[in-house]
């Protein structure tokens, strides 16, 4: 089970209106830290790397992160409702070989072979939902296991080689499109981003999977069926993971062997830095995608400054990661002081 | 007390401001001269001249595969430790069984996992085998002395491939095949096409894998040849980490290269995995023009010549290339010297010309088999 320091309870109680030295201080760094450090930084490149200020530069930003946000996302909902899924980087890597391995060498309808991947995705999860709430085995550990095991599945598949040929050209076309010169894949975060944060804010479902994730024991005295809704958690996770392999596979033309594995530590820093961000303490769908276009914004303007310096990347994510959960931290026991 | 946070919350942000725009102001000089906008007639006729070399497959196996003395005794053994999680290593262990039935031996392969402790433990199970043979690669000898010390006391030949240490005795470590001379022709030729495809006037980004001194040999190579026949051109180097191979992270670093030179119009890859997501990537951030060539074509590289979005690969088959390597070997058992194969067998250049019909290298030259049969004096073969 994985559970976060929850922030501060909200210092406006229910029906009074918020003063504006309440409403100022819900801008802090507490929950913001991460908003203004991004800001800082675009200005900052604004006006010393010249090229960052080319629509271009916004676009690849925009789309080098859709996918890292949309398995992120994934992880996300497992991680709210405690469930640590390991697991998502290899069932990405799976749904991408598999989607490829259907329409190459079975020659299946591309959106069939969308649909079987998705579906067999979600039985990802229900796998993982079997070992971790009906076999007890500890999430990470049973997740692991998972990942070992699609890692040996997507081989024998594909015998650890990309495929190119015999991917539907609409499949293609459809994952590598531009909508207003934006590239589609950025279309379908923002959509499931959409999706996922009215269900974790406004619905019965969330609200659930939050309680879970906070205290679990609380919500099994209270009458909650804590398994069933981490079924669901683990089951959103599989399939979002398998849509991210299939997008990803859209995108590129091309099924690459292992495609999601380099995904798996950027979508747990992402998710853990999202946590801190917006609603500090609790993983959430805002504070994530802040994380990861962070990230991705300071990454770039080094990248363009310092190319062919390939460790800059690292230290930037490194430092950033310290500093915005830091700075987060320091604010929360600050308010807290108060 | 509010005043003293929010100065304090300020004063962060403006120190961060403030530092990552000294850092940014400080800037990484150029490595490289600016660019002319006409090359020299010299460079054209001499990148032309080589490249006119390349412009049809090969049909014979380079000089050096002269005949050896006599044919190779039947009944020896070659060990091959490869990695089983990467395709081409496989393809050239079963085409290293099919070099070893040609002369009536037997091969055998052991996996390792990529990491040096296992490859060490594998290494120890070969020597355990007694062959007369271990064949590995892209392991650089200083950094398993021990094992190769084990080897030479039972009589056993160690091949290196892909090394920059020259073969030293037989038994131990005594032969080699892709190390750095044919690294070097890698370089040439990839610099050559790019001089000669811009009329010398290439604007050329090298996109190296860190950490591994063979590939810095073709990379150089290609650098000393700009520099020494094309004035006009321009050259900047850059390299990546094998970890972020085909990640956002690393097409990114590339990306972000090709975005601060927007001159940049040739795009050189030294590891065909640094193709993966590229295409696409350039794409979305509308460069235009780029050409992407490189050494080591997979088939992603076959692909997006047939695409159109990759320009030129050279390179051989891995097939061709495990028939090279077993050369070697047999060349130091025949002669009891030391063998560094200064050339590889069916080196070819891949454009979108000659792609059409292809998905994956092919075996050039087509009749190997029957070449390498000739020179072993395989009894029957010629």
């Amino acid at each position: 089970m994985t559970t976060l320091p929850s922030g501060p309870p909200t210092r406006v109680p229910p029906g009074e209106k918020a003063t504006w030295q309440q409403r100022r201080t819900d801008f802090g760094l507490a929950r913001f830290s991460g908003v203004y450090v991004a800001v800082a930084l675009i200005i900052a490149y604004l006006l010393t790397v010249p090229v960052f200020r080319s629509v271009d530069v916004a676009r690849v930003i925009a789309s080098s992160q859709a996918i890292t946000g949309i398995l992120t996302l994934g992880l996300m909902t497992a991680l709210i409702c405690g469930v640590f899924d390991v697991s998502i980087a290899a069932n990405m890597s799976f749904a991408a070989s598999f989607v490829g391995w259907l329409q190459s060498v079975h020659d299946v309808d591309w959106v069939l072979a969308v649909a079987s991947t998705l579906l067999v995705g979600g039985l990802i999860g229900v796998v993982n939902a079997v070992i971790v709430t009906r076999w007890h085995v500890e999430a990470v550990i049973g997740t692991l296991g998972t990942m070992s095991i699609l890692a040996a599945l997507s081989f024998l598949l594909v015998r650890g080689e990309d495929i190119y040929d015999g991917i539907d050209e609409t499949f293609k076309s459809v994952g590598s499109a531009t909508v207003l010169t934006v590239p589609v894949s950025v279309y379908y975060l923002i959509a499931l981003a959409a999706v996922l944060y009215v269900v974790l804010e406004h619905t019965p479902l969330g609200r659930y999977f939050y309680a879970i994730g906070a205290n679990s024991e609380a919500c099994r005295l209270a009458g909650i069926k804590i398994v069933r809704y981490q079924w669901i958690g683990l089951i959103i996770s599989g399939v979002v993971a398998s849509l991210a392999g299939v997008l990803y596979t859209m995108q590129q033309g091309a099924a690459s062997f292992g495609a999601g594995d380099p995904f798996l530590l950027p979508a747990f820093a992402a998710a853990f830095l999202g946590s801190t961000q917006i609603k500090p303490g609790r993983f959430n769908v805002i504070g994530t995608l802040v994380a990861i276009y962070l990230l991705a914004i300071g990454v770039k303007g080094l990248q363009l400054q310092f190319p062919g310096n390939p460790w800059i990347s690292d230290l930037f994510n490194g430092i950033a990661l310290i500093l915005a959960v830091g700075l987060s931290q320091r604010a929360l026991r600050r308010r807290a002081r108060r | 007390m509010s005043s003293s946070p929010a100065r304090l919350r300020l004063a962060l942000a403006a120190i961060g401001v403030c530092a990552i725009t000294l850092a940014s102001c400080s800037g990484a000089p150029s490595s490289a001269p600016s660019g002319g906008a006409t090359g020299s007639p010299e460079c054209v006729s001499a990148a032309r001249s080589f490249m006119a070399g390349y412009a049809s497959p090969p049909t014979t196996l380079p000089p050096d595969f002269t005949p050896l003395s006599k044919a190779p005794k039947t009944g020896g053994k070659v060990i091959k430790i490869f990695n089983a999680q990467i395709p081409n290593d496989v393809l050239g262990f079963e085409a290293t069984k099919g070099a070893a039935e040609a002369v009536g031996w037997t091969a055998e392969g052991i996996s390792f996992n990529g990491t040096p402790p296992d490859f060490a433990e594998k290494f120890d199970q070969a020597i355990a085998a007694r062959p007369d043979v271990i064949m590995a690669a892209g392991r650089e000898p200083e950094t398993f002395d021990k094992q190769i010390a084990a080897a030479k006391a039972a009589g056993i030949l160690v091949e290196i491939n892909s090394t920059v240490s020259p073969p030293r005795e037989v038994p131990g470590f005594g032969a080699g095949a892709l190390n750095v001379k044919p690294q070097q022709l890698n370089g040439e030729i990839a610099a050559q096409w790019a001089m000669a495809d811009s009329g010398c006037t290439a604007d050329v980004l090298i996109v190296n894998l860190a950490g591994f001194p063979i590939l810095k040999v073709t990379t150089d190579r290609m650098q000393e040849l700009f520099k020494s026949q094309c004035p006009s051109c321009r050259v900047t180097y850059s390299e990546i980490q094998p970890k972020d191979i085909g990640t956002t992270q690393g097409t990114g670093s590339i990306i972000g290269a090709l975005q601060s030179s927007p001159t940049t119009k040739y795009l050189y890859l030294n590891n065909s995995g640094l193709n993966k997501g590229l295409a696409t990537a350039i794409k979305q951030a509308n460069l235009s023009g780029v050409k992407i060539f490189g050494v080591g074509p997979d088939a992603g590289a076959i692909a997006g010549l047939k695409d159109g979005t990759n320009s030129m690969w050279s390179g051989g088959s891995p097939v061709v290339l495990a028939w090279s390597a077993f050369d070697s070997a047999l060349r130091a058992l025949d002669t009891g010297k030391p063998v560094d194969q200064p050339q590889v067998a069916g080196v070819s250049v891949f454009t979108k010309d000659n792609t059409a019909s292809i998905t994956s290298t092919p075996d050039y030259p087509t009749n190997y088999q029957q070449l390498f049969r000739t020179v072993w004096r395989v009894p029957g073969a010629a």
